[in-house]
């Protein structure tokens, strides 16, 4: 298997086999909080899959040439906590002063992903992962994990939203709107997705 | 009377799973087993009646611009104590609930509590709150891995109460049983939530 | 600015009180967690072998991160042998504490660390799947789907194999480390002495052309890492290579061995590695198709799909490709290696 072949395996992975939110159980708070409507899913999505990739690589440099290099490794949870708080400030700060169109659609999301589990999750699993034949990840494979993974997050948000939106027409019993009826729909989607699992390349 | 009312509140009226939704993420991921629940739930309580105190007892010399980052750390802290501890002394536990213990931190419950409570409240009512949410916490992932449990393994914190005859539906220990409990157990509670409102 | 800077300052002292903090509980826990362990997987021995008394911490001489121990009863006579074999299963890397008796038949075994999905791969920690391998040796590992004996986990195929294959992967580390390695006494070797690793090597170089007294090993001018052997007979006459060669295969890196004469014609082959579909591509190895390359030079390596002479294992085409190609392109580098250094000497 060659490299691109390796690529498509992590891809297939990231997205649809252990999705983030439907198989790991990661980053549920935006998926139930931020899909009532389409437009802003899409922002929090695209929000996610920037964050992720670029604390992807953060997270891995601090990982490998400060924990590891040390021996540092119980500070991994607040190194890791410490430059995601970081790094979406310092974004936040970026966009706002050279992209105001960008942080006009991004802006609200930006500090919600800070507390958002699945950023600090591919942060951990990338130190933790290994390819089949047991070596780890290098610098590229953790940040192609970190967006694959936000393109993941980001596809079952979208479906999720569109769901939604369509479900404020629907004739429901009353105690089952709102949360009720999300949750349900997010295991009748989590069903749908374990038809990938045993999918091996 | 305070105190008892904050101790108290964690339960139902401000149960943080059911009524705030909060903390949704280690909910669904580690109710497969009571067990797991339970260790989970005393995790993040120990997290949270510690963070809530030092927290209320720093809010009058942290600034308020940097305050967010200050309890991050402080919680981040606590989680990798607790990460630490139990990887020592209960490593099964430990290694079940997994990657879990570090997500602890961004448990959207214990920086919503200190931004909300302890941030502005005595160390004493900090404490109740801590204790009343975590407590709360920990009943509402029980209830949830007692249903998962039972259906899906056909046990009860490991002793089995089905029948011998009864095939386990192991969905309901899987990703889509985990979201279709909490979503069933969340129209209960709107439903005892709009019967006693008429 | 002022106070930008007494804001770090005030969340530099929490950080650094934090960390303190960290560290200290780190230096309280992390002997706990490192005995724990040991003492764990102390006890899962002897649970394994219960007769044991003694157990003696070998560290493989080829892979180093592999450790057995030999289990010795109270008189000192052996017992067997007892290690961890560990492979990555569906969503996890699976761990399996094995006792093997000294004829490398499984007595016991006990799957120590995974994490697979719940309900389906994780019931390779019941009671009943370790009495699934017990009592067998090597060849008798394959699970059913695969054609063996070895009854899968309902829904759980890929980590039973994980587990087989394991199994596999360490009982052969585990054999090659105890096999004694002979090599004739007459034998020459420029470095003395061998480590097990080169022991083997030239063991195996030494089964692909037995006639030779001496290997003298010369790394190719244009690529350093591309390495082979100069046969010499006892008379420092040259009688050919050896040289190996490498390729992806149908599933596996397929690794061999060719001896070839001084017209660069293979003497013989043999297959030092692969992972072939069973029953397919794992022919390979067998005597009666590696006959069919014997004297072929570079020119007539082509496989009968592709229009040449070598017979392809019956579906097994991609296997049969991709040795023959391996060893047509060895061969044809090592040509121009030896004109490269032939004109090289003669300037």
């Amino acid at each position: 298997m060659g490299y691109l072949g390796k690529l498509f395996f992590m891809a297939m992975t990231a997205v649809f086999i252990n999705n983030y939110v439907l198989s790991r159980f990661l980053g549920l708070c935006p998926y139930l909080g931020v899909s009532k409507k389409l437009d802003s899913a899409f922002g929090m999505g695209m929000a996610v899959i920037f964050v992720m990739t670029m604390a992807s690589a953060f997270t891995y440099l601090i990982n490998t040439y400060l924990l590891v290099a040390y021996n540092l490794q119980y500070l991994q949870t607040i190194a890791f906590i410490l430059t995601i708080a970081a790094l979406v400030q310092f974004v936040e700060m970026v966009i706002q002063k050279n992209a105001p169109s960008l942080y006009k659609a991004l802006g609200v999301y930006l500090p919600l992903i800070t507390t958002n589990c699945a950023v600090l999750g591919v942060a951990i699993l990338n130190t933790k992962a290994t390819w089949n034949d047991g070596t780890a990840y290098t610098f590229i494979d953790a940040v192609l994990n970190g967006f694959l993974s936000g393109i993941g997050f980001t596809l079952v948000l979208l479906l999720m939203a569109g769901i939604r939106e369509r479900l404020e027409y629907a004739d429901l019993p009353v105690n089952m709107k709102g949360m009720p009826i999300g949750l349900i729909l997010a295991g009748v989607m989590a069903l749908a997705f374990y038809g990938f699992m045993g999918f091996k390349i | 009377m305070t105190f008892l009312n904050e101790l108290t509140k964690g339960f139902i009226k401000e149960n943080p799973i059911f009524v705030i939704v909060l903390g949704m993420c280690p909910t669904l991921a580690v109710s497969t087993s009571v067990n797991n629940a339970i260790g989970m739930g005393f995790a993040a309580t120990f997290v949270l009646i510690c963070s809530n105190i030092i927290i209320s007892m720093i809010k009058d010399i942290t600034p308020d611009k940097i305050r967010i980052p200050i309890y991050i750390v402080v919680i981040a802290a606590f989680v990798s104590i607790v990460d630490m501890v139990m990887a020592a002394y209960t490593p099964a536990l430990h290694k079940s609930l997994g990657i879990f213990i570090p997500l602890i931190v961004v448990n959207c419950i214990i920086l919503g509590r200190a931004e909300a409570f302890a941030n502005r409240n005595t160390v004493l009512s900090s404490l109740a709150d801590g204790i009343g949410m975590g407590l709360g916490f920990t009943f509402s992932l029980i209830i949830v891995a007692t249903i998962r449990e039972i259906l899906g393994s056909g046990t009860w914190l490991g002793f089995k109460v089905m029948p011998v005859t009864y095939d386990p539906m192991l969905v309901a220990i899987l990703a889509p049983g985990a979201f279709i409990t909490l979503g069933f157990l969340m129209g209960m509670m709107q439903m005892m939530k709009n019967k006693r409102s008429r | 600015m002022k106070y930008i800077i007494q804001l770090g300052l005030i969340l530099l002292i929490f950080c650094a009180v934090a960390s303190g903090v960290l560290a200290f509980v780190n230096s309280k826990t992390q002997p706990v967690i490192a005995a724990r362990k040991a003492l764990e997987e102390e006890q899962t021995r002897k649970e394994l072998m219960p007769e044991a008394k003694v157990f003696e911490e070998k560290v493989s001489a080829e892979d180093s991160t592999f450790i057995y121990y030999i289990a010795k009863d109270d008189k000192d006579a052996l017992l067997g042998y007892c290690f961890i074999a560990a492979k990555r299963g569906y969503s996890s890397v699976i761990r399996t504490m094995v006792a093997m008796d000294d004829k490398y038949t499984i007595i016991n075994m006990k799957v120590i660390d995974q994490n697979e999905t719940p309900g389906l791969g994780t019931l390779c920690q019941d009671k009943a799947f370790p009495e699934r391998f017990k009592g067998r040796g090597f060849d008798e590992l394959k699970a059913d789907k695969d054609g063996g004996t070895i009854q899968s986990i309902t829904g759980a195929t890929i980590t039973t194999r994980a587990v087989i294959s394991s199994l596999k992967d360490a009982i052969q580390i585990l054999k090659d480390d105890l096999a004694e390695i002979e090599v004739p006494a007459d034998m020459q070797t420029e470095v003395k002495p061998l480590d097990k690793k080169a022991l083997r090597a030239l063991k195996n170089r030494l089964e692909v052309l037995p006639e030779a007294k001496t290997f003298v090993e010369k790394k190719a001018l244009a690529d350093s890492n591309f390495v082979y052997y100069i046969a010499m007979d006892s008379l420092n006459k040259s009688i050919g290579y050896t040289v190996e060669a490498s390729k992806q295969g149908y599933c596996s890196e397929i690794k061999l061995l060719a001896a070839l004469d001084n017209e660069l014609n293979i003497r013989q082959i043999k297959v030092l590695n692969q992972d072939e579909t069973p029953a397919l591509g794992a022919e390979c190895q067998e005597g009666y198709f590696l006959k069919r390359f014997n004297g072929k030079s570079a020119n007539a390596l082509k496989v009968d799909k592709d229009g040449g002479m070598i017979k392809s294992i019956a579906g097994a085409t991609i296997t049969t490709r991709a040795i023959t190609n391996c060893l047509r392109d060895t061969i044809t580098k090592l040509k121009s290696e030896l004109q490269a250094r032939n004109t090289g000497g003669s300037k």
